[in-house]
């Protein structure tokens, strides 16, 4: 009877062991999990005040002016992007389309369960397309804003994420991941941004901020 | 002898705990799936399906769902009930997750009221509050949220 006791205990051990051994083959892929998405996102430093629309300014006129003409070794546009905490996703798109395909709604799944869980639900987000560097640079830049929108829209159209928090930009080639290597495909890796606090919600049941501090923090974006 | 079944009784009570209770808590919260399983089962239940009726619609719920019903005749069946199935499950995490709100209002303010506004940092500290010291109604919420 003890034996069959100790037998019986071991019993839900067995089962324990067989789920988390048959776990890893039903998310084995090498898109980063959710965790990792979650460590890789966190621990924002300093917020950043970077402004998207000067972004894509800048990079509109970086391809207008002809500058850093030769794609190998070009810098990347902005060095503040790889200093913020952020995470290189690949994300499969239609050619020469914004249209996701459904390989990649695992990632965007992922990504969307990474962007609510607690530790980043406070936070504004960036998602920056970027391409190699085929093709026209110009029209590259083009499809890689169209790209990030569309990943944006999946987050806010399907999972509801609220669109204020995440943001979009298109760096085409400008944003190389891979300056050795222009060509390669890994350069149209979409990245994922860490930028600031959302400004506090001043709804709720108690504790209104004042109208003057309400203002005073979303001019700069942050407290 | 008294000692011998006393102690293959402990065990056998302790047996039948260690099977139940892993079960308990999961049961009573009734957790929604994740976005991430949710978007699985539609890319494996309907990715062919998708690029060979909806090819220029995006992961956009409201437009995909719209098109795989206009498509019902030509998509197979194991994407005509799961693709229904995905997005019930999206709107239900959803739901689950604003529903914390309202569930959790007295606890919120009465253990993380100097976190107003910051939506993050409350569940968070709601999270890490011991689940006793909040109302039933709040610890099933963050259950079925899948926050915990």
């Amino acid at each position: 009877m003890g034996f069959s006791g100790i037998a019986r205990r071991l019993v839900p051990l067995g089962l324990l062991g067989m789920l988390l051994a048959a776990a890893p083959p039903a998310w084995s892929q090498d898109a980063p999990t959710t965790e990792a998405m979650v460590a890789a996102l966190s621990g924002l430093e300093a917020p950043s005040d970077l402004d998207v629309a000067v972004l894509r300014q800048q990079a509109a006129e970086r391809i207008k002016k002809r500058a850093d003409l030769v794609a190998l070794k070009r810098p990347p546009l902005s060095r503040e992007l790889n200093r913020l905490p952020h995470i290189d996703l690949d994300i499969q798109f239609n050619p020469d389309s914004p249209v996701i395909r459904p390989d990649s709604y695992r990632t965007i799944g992922r990504l969307a369960d990474a962007l609510t869980t607690p530790a980043l639900t406070s936070l504004t987000f960036l998602i920056v397309g970027r391409s190699d560097a085929n093709g026209k640079r110009d029209s590259n830049m083009a499809l890689s804003q169209r790209r990030a929108e569309a990943v944006r829209d999946a987050l806010v159209t399907t999972f509801k994420l609220s669109s204020k928090r995440i943001l979009a930009v298109g760096l085409g080639e400008e944003q190389l991941v891979d300056a050795n290597n222009p060509k390669a495909a890994i350069n149209q890796q979409s990245m994922v941004v860490t930028l600031r606090e959302i400004a506090p919600v001043a709804g709720g049941t108690s504790v209104k901020p004042p109208e003057a501090s309400a203002k005073k923090s979303s001019r700069k974006g942050v407290r | 002898m008294f000692r011998a079944v006393f102690l293959a009784l402990l065990a056998t009570v302790v047996a039948a705990w260690s099977t139940v209770s892993p079960m308990v808590s999961p049961a009573m919260a009734a957790e929604t799936a994740s976005f991430e399983n949710s978007a699985t089962l539609l890319a494996e239940s309907c990715g062919k399906d998708i690029e060979a009726n909806c090819l220029g619609v995006s992961l956009d719920a409201p437009r995909l769902r719209e098109c795989l019903s206009r498509n019902a005749d030509s998509i197979s069946p194991q994407c005509r009930t799961d693709y229904i199935k995905a997005f019930d499950a999206i709107q239900k995490r959803i739901a689950a997750r604003s529903a914390v709100w309202r569930a959790c209002d007295r606890d919120k303010q009465k253990i993380c009221a100097d976190l107003q506004g910051k939506p993050g940092e409350t569940i968070a500290c709601l999270l890490k509050a011991p689940a006793r010291s909040l109302g039933w109604g709040c610890n099933q919420a963050l259950g079925q949220a899948g926050y915990r």
